[in-house]
């Protein structure tokens, strides 16, 4: 697709972006039901990766919906839509983190009784043990950087759009996404 | 090539957005503890890739567009009481501001109290209308406050 193609899609895709909010602030529900269609998967991916409790996401995910649209009155629609769903999904989910979690060793046992032992010396993981070992990383960074994973390996988002869509320069994506990675592979190999 | 070189780059090379060069390959086949690192930015990469993608349930989009209009409901809900409330405070103001004005009349023709006599028929005009003429002020202003209310209100629903 040229430069040019890739323009004119975008500029379609503000314009029918503004049209679907004016639409929702003019009280239409189905314009509405239109917009949760088209972001809810991005936003239940996103808070099913940020929160840990797992009966909360579905609330959670509600929550961020009426909170747009609690807000569309005040939305300029200076950024994308999308970025402001991103600030609404890291608001609500830094809400409910009440606290940091404890920065519990890897390797330790969990509070059932199950023992994280690290990284074989060989580097082979058991695929369930990474994932669970993964997850408690993940828990310990900072929100931006969980954010940041959150939305880039969700469905394959690109640095580009990621950088679009937070309002952020590509470079900066990428150092977040970097140091974010390097110190999971700390906390992973410690 | 330093370690420190190397080690930085890691990321960048698990993710598929820097090619190792002929340097950087030498390096990570004559150093052990580089390429572990390089091998482990790997696993998170591809652990980070084979994270699980939650679907929002069915109904989803229902459930919120619901919960928008139960919310809706209340908040015209409490505004029309709102309303209510300032009418019900508006008509009793004016209904015991009437009743106040006949009641000084009544005691002023039938009794011609001392404050009555004493005072002049303007002053006793005065006196008599102009707490009652505070209280019109008051009420009426209540009543414009509630029809502003119910205008800013019905603006809100129609939007």
């Amino acid at each position: 697709m040229s430069g040019a193609d890739a323009a004119t899609r975008t500029a379609r895709e503000e314009q029918d972006e503004r049209a679907l909010l004016e639409r929702c602030r003019a009280g239409d529900d189905s314009a509405f039901a239109d917009l949760v269609d088209l972001h809810k998967n991005l936003v239940y991916g996103l808070v099913s990766r940020m929160v840990a409790d797992r009966s909360r996401v579905d609330d959670l995910a509600q929550e961020v919906f009426l909170k747009v649209y609690r807000g569309l009155p005040y939305f300029r629609g200076e950024a994308r839509l999308s970025t402001w769903i991103y600030r609404i999904v890291q608001n609500v989910c830094l809400a409910t983190r009440t606290r940091r979690p404890p920065d519990v060793s890897l390797d330790q046992e969990d509070r059932i009784g199950r023992r994280f032992e690290p990284a074989a010396a060989d580097g082979s993981f058991g695929g369930l043990e990474l994932r669970d070992r993964l997850e408690k990383a993940i828990a310990q960074l900072p929100d931006q950087q969980r954010l940041l994973i959150a939305a880039h390996y969700l469905n394959g988002v690109q640095y580009e759009a990621l950088a679009e869509a937070l309002d952020i320069p590509l470079g900066t994506v990428k150092t977040h996404l970097y140091r974010a990675k390097k110190r999971l592979r700390e906390l992973l190999d410690s | 090539m330093t370690c420190t070189d190397a080690v930085n780059l890691v990321e960048a090379i698990a993710a598929g957005d820097l090619e190792v060069d002929a340097s950087l390959r030498s390096h990570f086949e004559t150093c052990p503890r580089c390429a572990a690192a390089l091998a482990s930015a790997r696993r998170v990469d591809a652990g980070l890739r084979a994270r699980p993608v939650v679907q929002p349930p069915a109904r989803f989009t229902d459930t919120v567009v619901g919960r928008i209009r139960k919310e809706r409901w209340q908040s015209e809900e409490r505004v029309d009481r709102l309303f209510n409330v300032a009418i019900v405070v508006a008509v009793l103001l004016v209904a015991g501001s009437i009743f106040a004005l006949t009641n000084v009349g009544a005691v002023l023709g039938a009794a011609g109290s001392v404050w009555g006599v004493l005072a002049s028929a303007s002053g006793r005009a005065a006196d008599a209308a102009a707490p009652t003429f505070l209280t019109y002020v008051a009420a009426a202003g209540l009543l414009m406050s509630a029809l502003a209310m119910w205008w800013w209100a019905d603006r809100r629903v129609s939007l």
